[in-house]
């Protein structure tokens, strides 16, 4: 076998390669289509708008990983960043008003985790409910419009703060909550208890893990992560959107598969997932910053998303 | 016996990655015979299903069918050939119809292009006739998700049926989840399909059933050609020595058993859950194998499966060392020190879809953290190395996937996630079906060596041979009752089934 091929094949088994080829393919056509793009700025604002839905990317693909889907992130993500405006509007002390927000998401998380491994309902519905109802009430809190916060330097620290100067908040965040993800998924029994459940519930219940535990902490991880990340954005942008996230959602599946998660469950690497996100992010800066109307870049995740699943998917033995 | 030659394949070769599967293997089948293909888990015997009937391709040989050269690509190729598998697991659409399961991806359509469901029914019915027999009592409008194994298998037969210029139908293992009584009637079914001058090859461990109903039978060995022999030339043991290539012992050496004196490990009062058992009540000791037989349905699995917290009980106690235990989880059963060796291997085993050592360590995730608590890949490594060993599971490395590992290895497989766990008390619920001997006395051998060394053996199993073979202690089933609780000292298989069987 020559190298070339040896190479393709530990690719397929090697979740994450074919992203980080992509992403470089990526960034080299965006640097001759923008003079602008490869600066140390202009990367580090793409990163930054990737950043807050990076944290449901990660809490995604652990629910992805435990053979489950979580719809509701978006809407987590905009009650938490609601939640976390209006009640520091109200004048409830910030650190609260976070606590508040987050446990929001947790208790989110825990629902959808009880009903799906306890009573066995089906996630997509499951959570694809959950997201109606948020939706009613945002609407009935807010009107639908932007609730706009005073300047308070508080409320703006998690989102605005630059530590050394010039990383920002939601980017230190971002690396700190993908090394956990890898921590706990390489390192920990629970981490391990969500990929043995995701590629056998069965075996695993057999093997005297305990399924609903796990499945339940995957969905509050899901939880916790979208409210954050509701939470770090209306820091970073000052108010609390209702409208937030309609497709992080899709997003952060996209993410998830383009990075080499398998939808059934079991098989993934974090750090796939992570260039998953940065893939999809890169591909919408890149075409505004090249001039291209930013609509395409839902053809052309799509069209990778295709390709990613192609190159990914394990030939069926012949 | 000496028709004509309907399927020959010649010189067949095909590797996997890092396995030759097949190795210039050879085999003739035809017409009006019954053609048994024998050997060990991984002999190649799936495989060679699988190149004549395109599943995989092969890398050298020839398939010819009637004595033409034929191209077999893919399964619709072997069906134009005449060529069909009844697979061992039976892939059905549950909620469809039988008359729709049968003409799967066959629909009979009108010159519209749409469905023609009266030719559907009546094409269904004209094959229920035409098979005779237990397909009869079938109506071709009912769903198939309640039916049982052997009428699946009807269905299967009967979508072979569809083709007019069926030559040559195959089945793998056929009587692996049959009934005693649907055996019975497969085998009727197969003198039948013989006397169509149908070539039937028929791949079973079961060698009795070999003398049975097979004229030919050909051996296969590590993805080798051994032998094709006439089944009335030969004896059982001439089949084993063949297949292993040595004189196998299958039981080995009678064990001493001291275990009388030995405390009790496992105790069960009162067991009952409406509609599969009643008052169950029984002890097993460290240091013995106690059986459990029964005709299939007796209720042996769903009370194992009670006892390990899989499934609910309406009532009864377990009680471990003497001591009460509230077993509400697998995991708690699984700390209490009980393995669970489940009759599903593929479905609740394994998770075939990744390594041999998450595998291994999945009961025991505990023995492989390092000092601060966290999952340590040396030690996890170290810890499947040791259990791949003690049970000669044969794989590349520690890293292989499951799933592609043979029937035997895979059992061995989940034995050593147990065994590697330290458990005291290890359940084994029909362990040794679908493997072949090689592998079966290997299973047997473990479980002896366990109860040797202390550990408390259950075994769930419906084959008297190996229940009578290894067990210190045999407990018979019926209905859902404990019909007989013997020692098993010089037990005949008469005393037995007089209980296993209603009068």
């Amino acid at each position: 076998m020559n190298t070339a091929k040896r190479l393709y094949i530990k690719s397929k088994d090697t979740p994450g390669i074919f992203t980080i080829f992509i992403l470089i393919v990526l960034l080299f056509i965006f640097s001759n289509t923008s003079k602008y793009f490869f600066t140390g700025d202009s990367l580090l604002a793409i990163l930054l708008s990737a950043s807050t839905v990076s944290y449901i990317a990660a809490g995604q693909f652990m629910v992805l990983l435990g053979g489950q889907f979580d719809m509701s992130v978006g809407n987590v993500a905009a009650m938490g960043g609601v939640l976390y405006s209006m009640l520091a509007v109200k004048g409830v002390p910030v650190p609260l008003a976070m606590a508040i927000a987050l446990g929001f998401g947790l208790l989110s998380g825990f629902i959808a985790g009880v009903c799906v491994s306890r009573f066995n309902t089906n996630a997509f519905i499951t959570t694809f409910a959950q997201l109606q109802i948020y939706r009613g009430i945002l609407f009935v809190l807010t009107g639908g419009s932007t609730i706009s916060v005073d300047p308070n330097p508080a409320f703006r620290f998690i989102g605005t703060y630059k530590l050394f100067g010039f990383l920002q908040m939601p980017i230190v965040i971002m690396i700190v909550i993908f090394v956990l993800f890898w921590f706990i998924l390489k390192f920990t029994k629970l981490g391990r208890a969500i990929y043995c459940v995701g590629n056998n519930a069965e075996a695993a219940k057999i093997s005297g893990i305990n399924v609903p535990r796990t499945v339940t902490f995957a969905f509050l991880m899901t939880g916790f992560f979208a409210a954050l990340s509701g939470v770090v954005f209306a820091s970073r942008v000052n108010s609390g959107q209702p409208n937030l996230g309609a497709t992080y959602a899709l997003d952060t599946i996209a993410a998830s598969v383009i990075g080499g998660t398998s939808m059934a469950g079991g098989k993934g690497n974090i750090w796939g997932a992570f260039i998953g996100i940065l893939v999809v992010y890169v591909i919408q800066n890149g075409l505004i910053m090249s001039g291209v109307d930013s609509y395409y870049h839902y053809i052309i995740t799509g069209l990778i998303m295709f390709f990613a699943v192609l190159a990914q998917t394990e030939k069926t033995k012949k | 016996m000496d028709g004509e030659v309907v399927l020959k394949a010649e010189h067949i070769s095909k590797s996997f990655p890092g396995v030759k599967a097949l190795d210039d293997v050879s085999i003739e089948i035809r017409a009006g015979e019954v053609h048994a293909l024998c050997g060990e888990n991984g002999a190649g015997k799936s495989t060679l299903l699988k190149v004549i009937t395109g599943i995989y391709s092969m890398d050298s040989g020839e398939v010819s069918v009637c004595g033409c050269k034929a191209e077999i690509k893919n399964i619709n190729d072997a069906r134009g050939c005449g060529i069909h598998v009844v697979p061992q697991e039976m892939a059905m659409a549950k909620h469809l119809s039988i008359a729709e399961n049968i003409f799967l991806g066959r629909y009979p359509v009108t010159h519209l292009g749409i469905i023609d469901w009266k030719a559907l029914y009546a094409e269904a019915k004209r094959l229920q006739t035409k098979l005779g027999g237990g397909a009869i009592a079938l109506n071709v409008r009912d769903t198939v998700g309640h039916l049982s194994m052997g009428h699946k298998q009807l269905i299967e037969i009967m979508r072979a049926m569809i083709d007019d210029n069926l030559k040559v139908i195959a089945f793998d293992e056929p009587t692996s989840s049959l009934s005693a009584e649907e055996t019975e009637r497969l085998f009727e079914l197969i003198e039948d399909l013989r006397s169509r001058n149908l070539g039937i090859i028929y791949v079973s461990h079961r060698l009795s059933e070999i003398f049975r109903i097979c004229d030919r039978v050909t051996v296969l060995k590590d993805g080798k050609y051994v032998d094709t022999r006439n089944v009335k030339e030969i004896t059982n043991d001439d089949i084993v020595k063949m297949m292993v290539g040595r004189d196998l012992d299958l039981f080995g050496q009678k064990r001493v058993n001291h275990s009388e004196a030995n405390e009790t490990a496992l105790r069960v009062e009162n067991f009952s859950r409406t509609g599969r058992y009643q008052n169950i009540n029984f002890d097993a000791k460290f240091g013995e194998i106690l059986g459990f037989y029964g005709l299939v349905g007796a209720g042996r699995t769903e009370i194992m499966r009670a006892i390990f917290a899989v499934d609910a009980r309406d009532s009864g106690d377990v009680y471990i060392k003497g001591k009460k235990v509230e077993i509400k989880t697998t995991s708690k059963a699984a700390q209490l020190g009980i393995g669970f060796v489940t009759e599903d291997r593929r479905g609740e085993g394994l998770m075939l879809r990744t390594t041999l050592k998450m595998n291994i360590s999945m009961p025991n995730l505990n023995a492989i953290l390092n000092r601060n608590k966290l999952i340590s890949d040396q030690k996890e490594t170290q810890y499947a190395k040791e259990g791949m060993n003690r049970f000669n599971i044969k794989a590349s490395s520690e890293k292989t996937i499951a799933g592609t590992l043979s029937g035997g290895n895979q059992q061995k497989a989940i034995i050593a996630k147990w065994v590697q766990a330290n458990c005291d008390i290890i359940i084994f619920d029909e362990p040794t079906r679908g493997i072949d001997v090689g592998a079966k006395a290997e299973v047997y051998a473990v479980m002896k060596e366990l109860a040797d060394a202390g550990k408390c053996v259950i075994m769930v199993s419906s084959e008297l041979p190996e229940t009578l073979g290894i067990c210190d202690r045999i407990i018979v089933m019926r209905e859902g009752e404990i019909m007989a609780d013997m020692v098993n000292d010089q037990l005949t298989e008469e005393d037995i089934v007089r209980y296993a069987v209603a009068n």
